[in-house]
């Protein structure tokens, strides 16, 4: 590490560099994390675990972390299709739908929320159609999944769409002239380039489905134990002004998606070492 | 087997890119298609892959028209410029690609298919590199392997797209020859897509010499160099002077300077195209060539290159060999008379080319 760091370089500022790494992600991201973590224990280990041990909580955290992770995997597809067509294809309003695929991002989440609930309520423009059908989306769990969905879609693109457009089109066409079918290209050529990036956008879209908030609580209905998620649970602790219960949740959420990000790092780790 | 190419014509969107194209590249053989980029050529060479579609015309393959035929189902051999390797496999897989993706049926047991892939890596000269990745090898390497893989397919036709375009001029001389000696022990009917002259005159046993979506001549490297059928196939092979000259009572001027007899309209201004090296710099001798003057010497290494400014008031490149001068020593400013060995006269009206060569 000293070896390395007193080596000549083109661009000087390692040590300056690093002080600032070190300094500025102690203050913005360790300094508030550690802080809930010792609230989230102030009224001892045993409380913590009753708080966290709940039925109810237990309900919020199944719901937020099972439909974050059905919403990603929804979205892996999706957004596979739309980046695909997005960088292959040229065809009118391209820019358009490209600019639009931003707008979950930009668009505040509340906002969101409403429009969503305001299209699957019963007497909706979409839920009026699905209701008769016995499909009821908003205020169920369906809800949750559905919103989801929308704000995740744009990690998803957003981390394919680069690598797709690096791709080697004259590798496709060494297939083709080598025997291999559309599919057999896909699998074999296409996809292991296309793996990791996958799973990238797979893991930002989880983690920010987990987190989110405002466009979940107008359509979910908020039903505890039914359709509650995590997130508002906390929100409801802290206006009771049981800021240790809402403290042990959070370190929770912290906990899970922690255990969860490593899995998908390490996963993707072997996935690349595997193609060197 | 033998490759036809027929009336063939393609246009991307309102740009037309080849016009009415004929080929015919005989069992066996080894076809050169050379032109400037843009010239069409290697459009043409991926409507014969199938990777591209015609409007119009035929490709055979011997006498079956492939015209529908998707790329997957020619069995061609396509190397591409890049390379194209799957970098994500280790060069024996890459190699093997072709023929793991077949169907049960057709495919070879895993024990043959290793063999093979042994084979053609021996046969490229790279046995000892199977287990590594393509990021690990050097271009000229890269290439060798994309050709073993293209062979691996036993592939009726083998396609080159600027195969060497990528590698720098040591290694591409050394490819071309190894190729050459490689295509001529597997007996396989070749087309190369290339704008290196070298690479074409001295690989191919016939070169289409491409430009703006027309081939201008088709011909054996030497004719095309010898006799050229254009203006245009002389600048591009190596560049020539181009000097002009008339036509006058079947005798040929330049300027005031008789230079020869020459059967050809009568009157006619025309153009006269003489390579470097085939003029020959003498000192002062009147009445035997061109008279003028010594502009300036360039030495370059096997040869001196020497700018001579006519009477005409024309300037001319000259090759001047080291054997030449006799001991005796240039000076820039000096009078000197130039011999023209060989040189095509082409009629200067536009679309009228009555080529004439003279040779000495």
């Amino acid at each position: 590490m000293a070896s390395l760091a007193q080596q000549r370089r083109t661009l000087p500022g390692f040590g300056l560099g690093l002080g600032v790494t070190i300094t500025y992600l102690s203050l913005i991201v360790l300094l508030p994390l550690a802080t809930m973590l010792l609230r989230s224990l102030g009224n001892g280990p045993a409380f913590w675990w009753q708080a966290v041990s709940s039925a109810r909580v237990l309900a919020a955290l199944r719901l937020s972390f099972g439909a974050s992770m059905a919403a990603a995997a929804v979205d892996v597809i999706f957004g596979l299709i739309i980046a695909w067509v997005l960088v292959r294809y040229r065809f009118i309003g391209r820019r358009w739908f490209d600019a639009l695929i931003d707008l979950p991002f930009a668009l505040p989440t509340a906002v969101a929320g409403i429009t969503l609930s305001a299209l699957y309520a019963g007497n909706g423009w979409l839920g009026q159609y699905l209701e008769p059908w016995g499909i009821k989306v908003a205020f169920t769990r369906v809800g949750v999944f559905v919103a989801l969905v929308f704000v995740a879609l744009p990690f998803i693109v957003r981390t394919v769409q680069p690598v797709l457009q690096d791709l080697d089109k004259e590798c496709e066409e060494a297939a083709a002239t080598l025997g291999a079918s559309r599919w057999q290209t896909f699998r074999q050529v296409l996809w292991p380039s296309l793996a990791p990036a996958l799973l990238t956008g797979f893991t930002m879209a989880l983690a920010r489905a987990v987190g989110e908030y405002g466009s979940v609580i107008f359509i979910a209905g908020n039903l505890p134990r039914v359709s509650e998620i995590a997130p508002l649970l906390i929100t409801i602790k802290l206006e009771q002004y049981d800021y240790v219960g809402a403290a042990a949740i959070g370190s929770a959420m912290l906990l899970l998606s922690f255990v969860l990000l490593l899995v998908l790092n390490l996963l993707q780790r072997r996935m690349l070492r595997v193609q060197r | 087997m033998q490759v036809a190419v027929q009336g063939l014509s393609k246009a991307f969107g309102e740009t037309a890119v080849l016009h009415d194209i004929n080929l015919l590249v005989p069992e066996g053989q080894f076809c050169a298609l050379l032109g400037p980029s843009g010239s069409g050529k290697t459009t043409l060479l991926r409507i014969i892959a199938g990777l591209e579609f015609a409007d119009l015309g035929r490709v055979l393959f011997d006498s079956t028209d492939v015209a529908d035929r998707s790329a997957r189902d020619r069995q061609v051999g396509f190397v591409f410029q890049h390379y194209a390797l799957f970098r994500h496999m280790t060069i024996a897989d890459n190699v093997a690609f072709g023929l793991q993706v077949r169907e049960r049926k057709l495919r070879p047991a895993a024990p043959v298919i290793k063999r093979r892939v042994a084979e053609l890596l021996e046969l490229v000269q790279l046995a000892d590199y199977g287990a590594r990745y393509p990021d690990q090898l050097s271009g000229g390497q890269r290439q060798r392997v994309a050709l073993a893989r293209a062979l691996a397919i036993e592939p009726r036709v083998l396609l080159l797209d600027e195969p060497f375009g990528a590698l720098d001029a040591r290694v591409r001389k050394d490819m071309r020859t190894w190729l050459r000696g490689l295509q001529t022990k597997l007996g396989l009917t070749s087309i190369l897509v290339t704008h290196d002259q070298d690479e074409a005159l001295e690989l191919a046993d016939s070169v289409a010499v491409m430009e703006h979506g027309h081939i201008i001549q088709c011909a054996s490297p030497q004719a095309i160099y010898d006799q050229p059928a254009t203006p245009a196939v002389y600048e591009f092979l190596g560049g020539a002077n181009r000097l002009t000259c008339r036509v006058s009572n079947g005798q040929l001027f330049v300027g005031d300077a008789l230079l020869g007899s020459l059967a050809a309209a009568d009157d006619a201004a025309a153009d006269l195209y003489v390579r470097a090296h085939d003029v020959e710099l003498l000192p002062t001798a009147p009445g035997t060539g061109l008279q003028g003057e010594l502009l300036r010497l360039t030495w370059g290494g096997g040869m001196t290159h020497a700018q001579v400014r006519l009477q005409s008031g024309d300037t001319l490149e000259v090759d001047v060999p080291p054997w030449s001068s006799q001991g005796h020593s240039w000076l820039v400013g000096q009078a000197v008379t130039v011999r023209l060995r060989r040189y095509g006269v082409f009629g200067s009206l536009a679309g009228a080319h009555p080529a004439a060569f003279v040779g000495i």
